[in-house]
């Protein structure tokens, strides 16, 4: 019996698997996009010490990879 | 399909290229199609002993390659159908042993010469020289895909190198499909595979015992009666020939048949 509340398995192959063959697609490896991720979070903390709210994401879109940062800028 | 020439391929070994080949050929020649149905898999060779006709193998292709007999020699004719042919893998070779413009020149040659309607490509798994050698006569494809992770990555890989060769007609054929899974959410359904690899199904076969028993006894699914995978199959083949042949039988998961009309554009 399944629950509402319960993760269906093929929800999490689906997710995987949508960003594994977008790695595949754009001939890039995941670990490399990984210290991408790492060394921009660098730069930006250097140049924005005092923000905490960094973040970097990498989005599928169709058969597209987006990276990115949202980076607030303070006032 | 307007291919003539159809690589049946996968990326992935054990999902079912050799027994699509088997019985979507089977069942095109029953369906009154002049067809061969060749075996690439040079070395590794099983689609004779998966139809019942290991016993008669005498030349391969390999001989046909190099020229130590006639395409038409190295052709077994199945007794059990009209129309259907093999011509098999040599088993004593490797895939170094291929040529990729040759075996254009033999498929050509069963189209044109021998008078085939229709040529099955069994493509080896990998991506390496037996893929390309196999898929260089294609003008289309049967991908054969399961629906677990490795088999569609390896499908979508393989997709991708279809389209980077220009074989464009190219299909998916959802193979071991476990309805009682994909409706408890423990298994991809043939909705995520299209979904996911951009590719439309010609078929989808359920995962049934029936497979395993007719490859023991070395006959066609096709050629026998009643088995839901053997009818998946025909109706494969019926759609190869551009009939329209509804998804309704196979769908006990729930909004399959909706996707499926609405993915066919209300065929």
């Amino acid at each position: 019996m399944m629950w509402p509340w319960q993760r269906r398995s093929k929800d999490a192959l689906k997710e995987r698997l949508k960003l594994v063959l977008a790695y595949d697609r754009a001939h890039l490896s995941p670990g490399l996009v990984e210290q991408l991720k790492q060394d921009l979070l660098t730069v930006l903390k250097r140049y924005f010490p005092e923000e905490e709210n960094i973040s970097i994401q990498v989005e599928t879109l169709d058969d597209k990879m987006k990276l990115q940062a949202d980076v607030p800028i303070p006032k | 399909m307007n291919a003539r020439a159809i690589v049946v391929t996968s990326g992935k070994g054990g999902v079912g290229k050799t027994t699509t080949t088997a019985n979507v050929g089977a069942a095109l020649a029953r369906l009154g199609e002049k067809v061969a149905v060749v075996d690439v898999d040079v070395g590794l060779r099983n689609l004779d002993v998966v139809m019942g006709l290991e016993g008669r193998v005498v030349y391969d292709l390999i001989d046909v390659m190099e020229g130590r007999c006639k395409l038409r020699q190295a052709l077994i004719r199945d007794k059990r159908v009209e129309g259907l042919a093999l011509l098999a893998a040599s088993q004593t070779r490797d895939k170094e042993a291929l040529e990729p413009e040759k075996f254009r020149h033999i498929v050509r040659a069963l189209l044109e010469e021998e008078g085939f309607d229709r040529v099955l490509i069994d493509s080896p798994a990998g991506i390496e020289k037996g893929f390309q050698t196999a898929a260089t006569p294609a003008e289309g494809a049967l991908v054969v895909v399961n629906p677990e992770v490795s088999s569609v990555r390896d499908a979508d890989r393989i997709i991708g190198m279809l389209e980077a060769l220009e074989i464009r007609e190219n299909y998916l054929v959802i193979n071991r499909l476990r309805p009682k899974m994909v409706q408890r959410g423990d298994m991809l359904s043939v909705e995520d595979v299209v979904e996911i690899l951009g590719v439309k199904p010609i078929g989808i076969v359920p995962e049934d015992e029936n497979v395993l028993i007719s490859s023991n006894q070395g006959e066609p699914l096709v050629l026998k009666n009643g088995s839901a995978a053997g009818r998946a199959f025909v109706e494969i083949a019926q759609r190869v020939r551009g009939e329209e042949v509804p998804f309704a039988a196979l769908s006990e998961a729930p909004g399959l048949l909706g996707t499926l009309r609405r993915l066919f554009g209300g065929r």
